[in-house]
């Protein structure tokens, strides 16, 4: 194939390159929304207000972590799907058994959290989005779609930890590469 | 706020601000697939390009005021998806400072090769086997649009480099359809 030919069928066929793949369209909406969810995008009130409102939200979330720290295992249960939908607890249970089982084989206690801070930083937020919204379930109208993407965070999760392990990979390969020049 | 810009997307723009999902909703399927295949087209992953889709569009619903409708509202969501799915290959992906490189001397053709799915999906297959940067490069301007100084701007690198890496890219592309499928030759 000539380049000009290449670069013409690309041009005159544009349109064609964004039908190639079917995304899952209804999957991402419901992602969507479920970040937009409570998130108002203007903020009519003042810079004062604002900054009172954040406040209120540290101390709130501070005195969450408070309890939440000094809670037995049993009542961190709230935080899981099952607690409000008891059908779902094999399934659940089977999501946390890997991540569970990946954290530990990345060692992920002992890894160094400044070297991959985008990752920890990416766990640490889905994490408490994940808990934000299983703490809604309750008073959320629906709770069959909010309940299926909290099910899709684990999936997510799992996506998370595999990119640190590439992540680890490649930091290795750096520091052989290192050990290799001066030695 | 420049008002010149269709009555349609205004009328979505204007939806969007008053947090209307139903006009969120209009706006997502309207440029949904679009957003999608940007991004594949820059991270070369479907499972990678469906989060950052995800991205784009919560970062514009949120931004949705920033949109001053200077461009079209298109060319807006399509310059958030570009900048998360390079933010996306820098950061996870093996993505290697980009280098000027000699340029050859190419031969001219016109094209014959008529329109057809098929192709399209060869050359798609095969673009998504190109090293990162090289990929993005020729995304952006082959497929996207954008011209060399403008790429040179988002990638920050400089407009030679944009415009030699773009030969090269192309020069793989073209041993990768040769190699893989020599059939495409007999198209021309």
């Amino acid at each position: 194939m000539q380049p000009k030919s290449l670069e013409s069928f690309v041009r005159h066929n544009r349109d064609a390159f964004d039908k190639v793949v079917s995304p899952p369209t209804q999957r991402i909406w419901q992602q969507v929304i479920s970040h937009q969810k409570d998130k108002p995008n203007q903020y009519p009130w003042g810079n004062k207000q604002i900054l009172g409102i954040a406040a209120t939200l540290i101390f709130l979330i501070s005195l969450g972590l408070w309890f939440s720290l000094n809670q037995s295992p049993q009542q961190n249960n709230q935080f899981l799907i099952s607690s409000y939908f008891p059908e779902l607890a094999q399934q659940e249970h089977n999501y946390i058994q890997m991540v569970n089982l990946r954290k530990t084989s990345l060692q992920i206690d002992h890894l160094d959290k400044k070297i991959y801070s985008d990752v920890f930083q990416e766990l640490k937020e889905l994490e408490s989005i994940q808990k934000t919204y299983l703490a809604d379930i309750p008073s959320y109208q629906e709770q069959t779609v909010l309940v299926e993407t909290l099910m899709k965070y684990y999936e997510q999760k799992l996506r998370i930890l595999e990119r640190l392990a590439y992540e680890i990979e490649k930091q290795q390969i750096y520091e052989n590469r290192t050990l290799e020049y001066f030695n | 706020m420049n008002t010149f810009y269709k009555s349609e997307e205004r009328l979505l723009v204007n939806g969007c601000l008053k947090q209307d999902r139903l006009a969120q909703k209009q706006l997502y399927e309207k440029y949904v697939h679009a957003v999608f295949h940007t991004c594949l087209r820059i991270c070369g992953q479907e499972t990678h390009a469906e989060d950052i889709t995800q991205e784009v569009f919560v970062r514009a619903f949120n931004r949705i005021d920033s949109f001053k409708g200077e461009s079209s509202l298109g060319a807006w969501i399509k310059q958030i998806a570009v900048h998360a799915s390079l933010n996306h290959v820098k950061r996870y992906q093996n993505w290697l400072p980009l280098t000027e490189v000699p340029t050859l001397k190419e031969q001219v053709g016109e094209s014959t090769i008529p329109p057809s799915e098929w192709s399209v999906h060869i050359i798609h297959n095969a673009i998504q086997k190109l090293p990162p940067g090289s990929r993005a490069v020729l995304s952006l301007y082959l497929i996207e649009g954008y011209q060399h100084k403008e790429i040179a701007q988002i990638l920050g690198i400089s407009e030679s480099t944009s415009k030699s890496q773009y030969h090269r890219a192309k020069r793989l592309l073209q041993a990768q359809l040769k190699t893989n499928h020599p059939f495409l030759l007999d198209m021309i």
